[in-house]
């Protein structure tokens, strides 16, 4: 049984004014426990409408949320359950840090969740930092005097503390610098590594996407337009162009030399691939016709 | 505005005149808490000529961010000087002046709208500088079809894509007529279409209407296509040149925790492991045609 599925999800904002928009127009999907899904589709697609209706923030116009096969919605009062459950990282959410320490910052979710236990919140408390990248010493500063890449980590691990078991981040790397993308990327991976969670990720970078998703989730007008293993999604290169989106810089080399006559596999998403798959074709050895693996 | 004399120094053939001259600046933030101000440019020198496209690169902290800000008077130096057409920003007088003459695009095409209707949008600036109505009319016409944005004309910002919004707070710098537009990480916020069309608008804006452009971002690909590209560590100048040369020093760059175009770094690999690969390679056009010439000149 999948841990997450969706049927056909329904959402309309502004029912019944003049501003009425479906911003999702029957969605199904099946994420099963411990995938790591990349969220891809151009603004307005409906992707940060289907992740808030996944963590209960949205409720449904029609159609189910199912995680572990139960309804969502089945009991609206516990809903707050679900989002102890899944977990949901906005965009920019370091505009959303208040406490006075840090420290406070990131024990509000579990507080809130009922826990408390010194010992158990303190735990909880140095885990999420941890994962988050986040050091110690950081801890009992105010957020406000730290910089803006430890401030979004920050951000996060107030959302890991609350230890769900879906975890869903929208845009996480959205306005910093390669190094501060590559921390925060690293840090979902390790978390995702040792804890066996599922996470969703969205994202306007292919290469982001690429370095990290197992299966790739493509909305398009309140639709899924594609989900399927990240592979196979880049090799639609021509059709990702067409719903306003790209493939990584790699495999628009491939697809490059794949016009020029090369005889190679445009399925190549990731630089450690697009070396490997280089150096088959300098040396000859695609000649089977076998693509890079 | 020819009288920033910096006869000292013959560089390049004086080809194209200065636009904006920083000369040995420095700028400290002052804190609010009693803390030592915090010192982000250390003595940081630059020339942008007319007609330009340079592009600043820096990882967050650096102080692209802060220099951009220098160029249109938004912040002065504490030491050192900024010209701005040779008009020094530090002149209180001159301040109109010269933000007529360096316009500035943020991050968020949403905290730069005003108005309801994107043409009143457009006119705003133009209004504060006291234009008269009919000139108005022509100035924002024509800066909403630089844009492309004139069919959009009567809309409502706020239903525009990001990119289209990104466009029209283009074409409201656009319309007060300045030499250059300074952009200060325009892109981040959009998807993969916003950031085309505003980096279409961008060659577009230099190509056509002859302005100067300084873009500021995080994204090489885009740093990629600018005629020029500076990159700030530290508050300092750490190395300049064309995207060809910069680019290719990626030890360097990754040092300095910056990033160059995947195609660049493909190549570079190859050429590493011994092909004859081209060590400037930008663009994947470029990249796989490298490869393809390796592969068929080989055999």
């Amino acid at each position: 049984m999948a841990l997450i599925e969706t049927h056909d999800l329904r959402f309309v904002y502004g029912k019944g004014t003049p501003f009425e928009k479906v911003a999702l127009q029957g969605a199904n999907l099946a994420i099963n426990e411990g995938e790591f899904i990349g969220v891809i589709g151009h603004t307005g697609s409906g992707k940060s409408t289907l992740v808030q209706l996944l963590n209960g923030l949205l409720k449904p116009e029609s159609g189910q949320i199912l995680l572990n096969g139960k309804n969502i919605w089945e009991k609206p009062k516990k809903i707050r359950d679900i989002r102890f459950q899944v977990g949901l990282v906005f965009q920019y959410p370091e505009y959303q840090l208040f406490e006075e320490t840090v420290y406070r910052d990131i024990a509000f979710g579990p507080m809130n969740k009922g826990i408390k236990d010194k010992d158990e919140l303190d735990r909880i408390v140095r885990t999420a930092a941890e994962f988050a990248g986040l050091k110690e010493s950081l801890l009992d500063k105010s957020p406000f005097d730290l910089s803006g890449g430890e401030k979004r980590r920050a951000a996060i691990a107030g959302v890991i503390a609350m230890e769900p078991k879906v975890l869903i981040l929208d845009e996480p790397t959205a306005g910093l610098d390669p190094r501060g993308r590559d921390r925060i990327l690293n840090q979902i991976k390790e978390y995702r590594k040792k804890t066996g969670s599922t996470v969703l990720l969205v994202s306007h970078s292919m290469e982001d996407i690429a370095r990290v998703a197992d299966r790739v989730l493509v909305m398009n007008h309140g639709n899924v337009e594609m989900f399927d293993t990240t592979e196979k999604i880049f090799q639609q290169g021509q059709h990702l162009a067409e719903i306003g989106l790209k493939v990584p810089q790699v495999t628009q080399v491939f697809l490059e030399l794949k016009k020029l006559g090369a005889d190679v596999g445009t399925d190549v998403y990731t630089m450690d691939y697009a070396k490997n798959a280089a150096l088959q074709f300098l040396r000859g050895s695609q000649s089977e016709g076998g693509e890079a693996q | 505005m020819d009288n920033i004399n910096k006869p000292s120094e013959p560089t390049e053939p004086a080809a194209l005149e200065v636009q904006i001259s920083a000369q040995d600046v420095y700028f400290q933030y002052d804190s609010t808490d009693g803390t030592p101000p915090k010192e982000v440019l250390h003595g940081i020198s630059m020339e942008i000529r007319k007609g330009e496209f340079v592009a600043l690169l820096g990882h967050n902290g650096s102080g692209k961010s802060t220099m951009a800000k220098h160029m249109n008077a938004i912040l002065l130096p504490s030491g050192g000087k900024v010209y701005v057409g040779g008009m020094d920003t530090a002149d209180d007088n001159l301040l109109t002046e010269i933000r007529r003459t360096v316009g500035m695009v943020f991050q968020n095409p949403d905290n730069q709208l005003v108005a309801t209707i994107v043409e009143e949008d457009v006119a705003f600036g133009p209004e504060n500088l006291g234009i008269p109505s009919p000139e108005i009319r022509q100035l924002v016409d024509d800066a909403l079809k630089a844009v492309g944005m004139y069919e959009y004309r009567r809309h409502a910002p706020h239903k525009l894509s990001g990119g289209q919004k990104q466009r029209v707070a283009i074409a409201g710098i656009i319309a007060m007529r300045p030499k250059c537009i300074v952009f200060d990480e325009p892109t981040a916020m959009l998807d993969p279409r916003g950031r085309q069309e505003v980096m279409e608008t961008i060659d577009k804006l230099k190509n056509e209407l002859g302005i100067t452009v300084v873009l500021s971002t995080h994204y090489m690909d885009e740093a990629a296509r600018a005629d020029r590209v500076i990159v700030i560590d530290d508050g300092k100048l750490l190395i300049e040149g064309t995207p060809r040369e910069v680019f290719s020093q990626i030890a360097l760059l990754r040092e300095h925790h910056l990033d160059v175009p995947q195609a660049t770094e493909l190549a570079q690999y190859l050429r590493s492991m011994g092909y004859d690969i081209p060590e400037d390679v930008l663009t994947p056009e470029e990249c796989a045609r490298a490869i393809w010439t390796a592969k068929t000149s080989g055999q």
